[in-house]
């Protein structure tokens, strides 16, 4: 029998659908990988110079894979004398950690404070935290170094984590997620006669993992790749943290190895992105596989 | 918005209103509030408010770090309007922080939603750290391999585009590319980071949304629109004034990237403040010159939440 | 980082009173006075043996080099100083920000009351901590001290005048620099380039630059010369080969208009821009680019050899930089040791300078490959000629000493080095002209130095 008119073009609007669904999946995908790829290519690049033989680090064309092997570079900065590679990164691990820990408490805590409960200058005190993030690091240095020795936390770990305890950056995003959750759900706890302690342990702080998760992977990061303060506050040897050390494999006047810093630097970020992996799974959480495209 | 109950709910609001009045609940509420916020206001006191407390009163001085400060009245403040160069660096800052927070939040949430698909696990988990390795990395680290990519003469950037036919662009030695370059340079180490951000506000959007909306007859395309966007306004919020302040404050990509130059073509505010604290040994000036900044940034945060009643959308 | 000689670091009953003290005030902050002591009141003891006393003093030393160098001293420091705790840091610089931001940090531990007795810094950045009376005056010391002269008159007085500030002796001089041109004998030789000779010219090195360039875009670029393009050393290099200078002799002027100024820096930029043998300095990684073949040379100091070392680059020798016109000049920077205003223990503090400053600690530095030695007698040994090319005698030539110009350093130098940066980068764009530049960069240029005029003579 002979398509009708209506059932013609319904088969057009279907092939017209398929294609432009498909189209528009294969600009999103390109967008993706190209992005992806634009983002790679210089750690690529530096991962594969990091493996050249030294004298060979700048050729030209650039290589974004590996095709030389000298793992002997990353050798010569584990073994190397001027660096204790372990006790950097273990260094760096204790305050990144701490750091992060203290973090996600204070944080949370007030970013619950700000957005469900009320007391008087409530709005003052928020904006009071985020101001203190819009001053620049250069103009309360040296004031900083002052309080911090007469604390007497100079050239110890406490004076790289105490500063960073809470930020005020932790405490907007904790706000801005406990603000999603329905107002309801407090209120009921509150009719039940849950104290605001058990309100916020037991029932908000759970539904706002994948806020924490991010802002404990965000937080570790900052603290991880710290150089300033470690700069400034920590003088033993023996306490420095890892990109501070990474520095001296630079040498005096530049004097490092170009392969060998670039190595040391992919080291150091080699434990950043375990953590990252890890922590990806908890954002990952609620994720549906039902094929929803959203 | 899926109603519960209205009736119960509603009547149960009414009595803890009702309760709230009383001084018992609301003097709990208040004490609850300052104890939550005590440990992260001790901190930020101590380590925050009183350096900038004392930056405060350093603008009516001068102060060269090893004399003891001398009063200097106004004299600070009136240099501020005559200065030239901090006119040009508070219009490069500007241009820059448009620019950077536009392209970043955009690639963010673009990338958030597209990792945010359906896809096999493995690939999602390449895909986030490939997007976000870079802003794992240190600056410093990164700068040897920018100025690599970079640079005029023999830099890979230029190499590739010579091999395609194109002139070689002077990134970091013209006027007119210092600063597209620096906002590169910023969008690719930053843009990851706020995928991270926008994917754990898509991850907190409830699903019963997306299904009472498809119940509806939405398609994708409504989907995103009706639901999507407007669940991560607060996010967008967020991730927005984040990025504004921050870029406002840039120091590390610039100095590291430029130092400012060529000739004050890419010289951020910031950067202009550590010459005039750190070379110039002009704490006085240099507390005035960030203050300024600091009061900019306060009055486009303030705008900010001012304008967020109109378009961010809370439950 | 720091190292120590000996174990047991006593310092925490000085810091806990402090504490005490100064936490009550701590509000105050702005009007915090630092602990430096204006006029150094030296009180002359008559010293003939040091009494070990029963708590070992600490010395705080420190310095830019790495701590490897001082491994030797501290030993020797156990030995012979008993009575003292000598502990060396270092403040790590930068990569090219070095100077200034040393000083940086160094003026914020002074600032913030960090015990600082012996310190190290290089000409570029001794005004600056001199005038700010960071330092003692050495001369009463060495008057005092008969080791001192023999160790004194061992440097060079060009040298010994280079770190003296208003005429008095701030450090006691260690090391130092020159700028001589490194370049790659194996590419020499394949192109059939004679190897330069001492007195070589401006054209010389031109002709020799366009034969061996190659230049067309593509990855097999080669590049003649690379010079630094920044700097009040690089940059002052070549102004004094043409026998003139960014400042006038007395460092109190600028001299920026001088014809033989604008000579110099067209022909630097016609390198880059007209004959295409060098590549535009931004982002140019020099010592890589030497180091693989793709560039046939570069100037610097003596501390190219250590990273060729490092680098296992060997097909290479120095020569002295061609000159234009005038005598055979060089530039040169020396960093020393000088005792701190604020130290406790100025006695102690100079029995650590002459250790860390001596020869054994000169040989340490010079087995390591790094700068060349202030001291004649270790410039002669084998352990400084052997280590590095053929021709390393050319760093210490008494000859040039004598009419080596010391690296501009004013007071003012981390203003106007940058200031200098920006006009020069603007040159090698071609984005300026070049006359042009230089007068707005004069204009800046003695407006700053004009401002420091009151009290920098």
């Amino acid at each position: 029998m002979k398509k009708g008119i209506a059932e013609r073009r319904s088969w057009w609007r279907r092939a017209g659908r398929f294609l432009g669904y498909h189209a528009g999946e294969a600009i999103v995908w390109f967008f993706m990988i190209g992005v992806a790829v634009f983002e790679i290519a210089p750690i690529s690049w530096l991962f594969s110079t990091s493996l050249v033989e030294p004298a060979h680090s700048f050729d030209l064309p650039p290589k974004f894979f590996p095709t030389a092997f000298h793992w002997e570079n990353y050798l010569a900065v584990l073994n190397s004398t001027e660096i204790d590679f372990v006790r950097f990164f273990w260094n760096s691990l204790r305050v990144a950690a701490t750091v992060t820990g203290a973090q996600l408490l204070t944080c949370s805590m007030a970013g619950f404070a700000f957005a469900r409960l009320r007391f008087p200058g409530r709005a003052p005190l928020f904006f009071l935290f985020l101001a203190s993030m819009m001053v620049p690091f250069q103009v309360v240095m040296i004031p900083t170094f002052i309080i911090i020795r007469v604390l007497g936390m100079m050239d110890t770990h406490w004076s790289l984590i105490l500063p960073s305890a809470t930020s005020a950056f932790g405490i907007f995003l904790m706000r801005q997620q406990f603000m999603t959750l329905p107002e309801e759900l407090m209120e009921a706890a509150r009719m039940d006669g849950a104290s605001f302690l058990r309100v916020y342990a037991q029932i908000l702080l759970p539904l706002v993992g994948p806020g924490l998760s991010a802002l404990a992977v965000l937080t570790f990061l900052a603290s991880w790749n710290s150089f300033m303060a470690p700069l400034l506050f920590i003088r033993t040897w023996e306490r420095f943290t890892l990109p501070l050390a990474l520095v001296q494999l630079k040498g005096y006047m530049g004097m490092g190895n170009r392969a060998h810093v670039l190595a040391g630097v992919m080291m150091s970020v080699f434990p950043l992105m375990v953590l990252f992996l890890l922590a990806q799974r908890h954002i990952l959480q609620g994720i549906s596989t039902t094929g929803l495209k959203y | 918005m899926v109603k519960r109950g209205k009736s119960g709910v509603a009547a149960r609001g009414k009595l803890e209103s009702i309760l709230a009045r009383t001084r018992l609940s609301g003097f709990q509420e208040t004490l609850a509030g300052y104890v939550f916020t005590a440990p992260a206001l001790m901190t930020v006191s101590l380590f925050m408010l009183l350096p900038i407390l004392s930056s405060f009163v350093l603008v009516f001085m001068e102060y060269d770090i090893l004399t003891p400060p001398r009063w200097a009245g106004l004299s600070n403040i009136t240099r501020l309007f005559g200065d030239r160069r901090m006119m040009v660096t508070y219009w490069n800052t500007f241009r820059f922080a448009l620019g950077a927070t536009f392209l970043n939040n955009l690639l963010g949430l673009l990338l958030a939603m597209g990792v945010n698909r359906a896809m096999p696990r493995v690939l999602k988990y390449l895909l986030r750290t490939a997007l976000f390795f870079p802003a794992m990395t240190t600056v410093s680290s990164l700068a040897l391999v920018w100025h690599f990519i970079l640079t005029l003469d023999r830099g890979i950037m230029n190499y590739l585009l010579q091999q395609i036919g194109l002139p070689a662009v002077p990134w970091l030695t013209s006027q007119r590319w210092a600063l597209p370059s620096l906002i590169m340079f910023d969008v690719w180490r930053a843009c990851g980071y706020l995928m991270i951000l926008y994917l754990a506000g898509l991850q907190g959007i409830p699903k019963i949304l997306y299904e009472a909306a498809m119940i509806d007859g939405a398609n994708r395309w409504q989907l995103r629109r009706y639901v999507t966007l407007p669940q991560i306004t607060p996010t967008a919020f967020f991730c927005i004034t984040i990025s504004l302040i921050n870029a406002f404050q840039l120091f590390d990509n610039a100095w590291v990237l430029t130092e400012g130059g060529p000739h004050d073509a890419s010289r951020l505010v910031v950067l202009y403040v550590y010459e005039v604290a750190f070379r110039r040994f002009e704490m006085g000036y240099a507390s005035a010159v960030s203050l300024s900044l600091f009061a900019l940034v306060v009055g486009v945060t303030l705008l900010q939440f001012w304008g967020a009643r109109k378009w961010v959308h809370y439950d | 980082m720091s190292i120590k000689a000996q174990e047991n670091r006593r310092v925490s009953r000085r810091e806990f009173l402090r504490g005490l003290t100064v936490a009550g005030s701590a509000v105050a902050l702005t009007a915090c006075k630092p602990e430096v002591v204006k006029e150094t009141v030296v009180v002359e003891k008559a010293v003939t043996a040091t009494p070990a006393p029963r708590e070992p003093i600490t010395i705080i030393a420190t310095s830019q080099m790495p701590l490897d160098i001082f491994h030797g001293s501290l030993e020797r420091a156990k030995d012979l100083l008993p009575g003292v705790d000598l502990e060396v840091n270092q403040i790590i610089l930068t990569g090219q920000h070095g100077w200034s931001y040393y000083a940086d940090v160094v003026l914020t531990q002074i600032a913030g009351g960090e015990q600082l007795d012996v310190l190290m810094i290089a000409i570029e950045g001794m005004p600056l901590l001199a005038s700010k009376n960071v330092f003692r005056d050495l001369d009463p010391i060495i008057a005092k001290d008969p080791d001192a002269s023999a160790l004194v008159e061992d440097v060079h007085p060009t040298l010994r005048a280079m770190l003296q500030y208003h005429g008095k002796q701030m450090e006691l001089p260690f090391s130092w620099n020159n700028m001589v041109m490194h370049y790659n004998t194996k590419m020499f030789e394949e192109k059939g380039i004679a190897p330069p000779q001492r007195d070589w010219t401006w054209d010389d090195f031109l002709n020799i630059s366009k034969q061996i360039a190659n230049v067309k875009g593509t990855a097999d670029d080669l590049y003649a010369y690379s010079f630094w393009g920044r700097g009040m050393y690089p940059m002052n290099a070549w102004l004094y080969l043409n026998g003139t200078g960014v400042f006038t002799d007395d460092w109190q002027d600028s001299n920026l208009l001088d014809p033989k100024v604008t000579q110099t820096i067209e022909w630097m930029a016609d390198l880059i821009l007209k004959h295409k043998v060098s590549p535009n300095p931004v982002g140019w990684d020099d010592r890589a680019q030497f180091h693989n073949g793709h560039m046939a040379m570069r100037s610097g100091g003596s501390w190219f050899i250590g990273e060729a070392m490092k680098d296992g680059f060997e097909t290479y020798d120095v020569q002295w930089m061609p000159r234009r016109s005038g005598k055979l000049r060089s530039i040169a920077g020396t960093d020393g040791w000088g005792i701190t205003s604020v130290s406790e223990h100025p006695d102690e503090a100079w029995q650590c300078v002459k250790l860390l400053g001596g020869r054994e600690a000169s040989l340490d530095m010079v087995k390591l490959g790094g700068n060349i030695p202030a001291l004649r007698s270790v410039a002669m040994t084998p352990e400084f000629l052997d280590v590095g090319p053929a021709n390393k005698s050319i760093f210490y030539d008494e000859e040039l000493l004598s009419a080596t110009g010391t690296v501009p350093s004013p007071p003012n130098v981390s203003i106007v080095e940058p200031l200098l940066d920006r006009y020069w980068i603007e040159i090698w764009s071609g984005e300026r002209n070049i006359k042009e530049a230089l007068r707005a960069a004069h204009e800046e240029l003695q407006a700053e130095m004009d401002a420091i005029k009151p009290w920098s003579r």
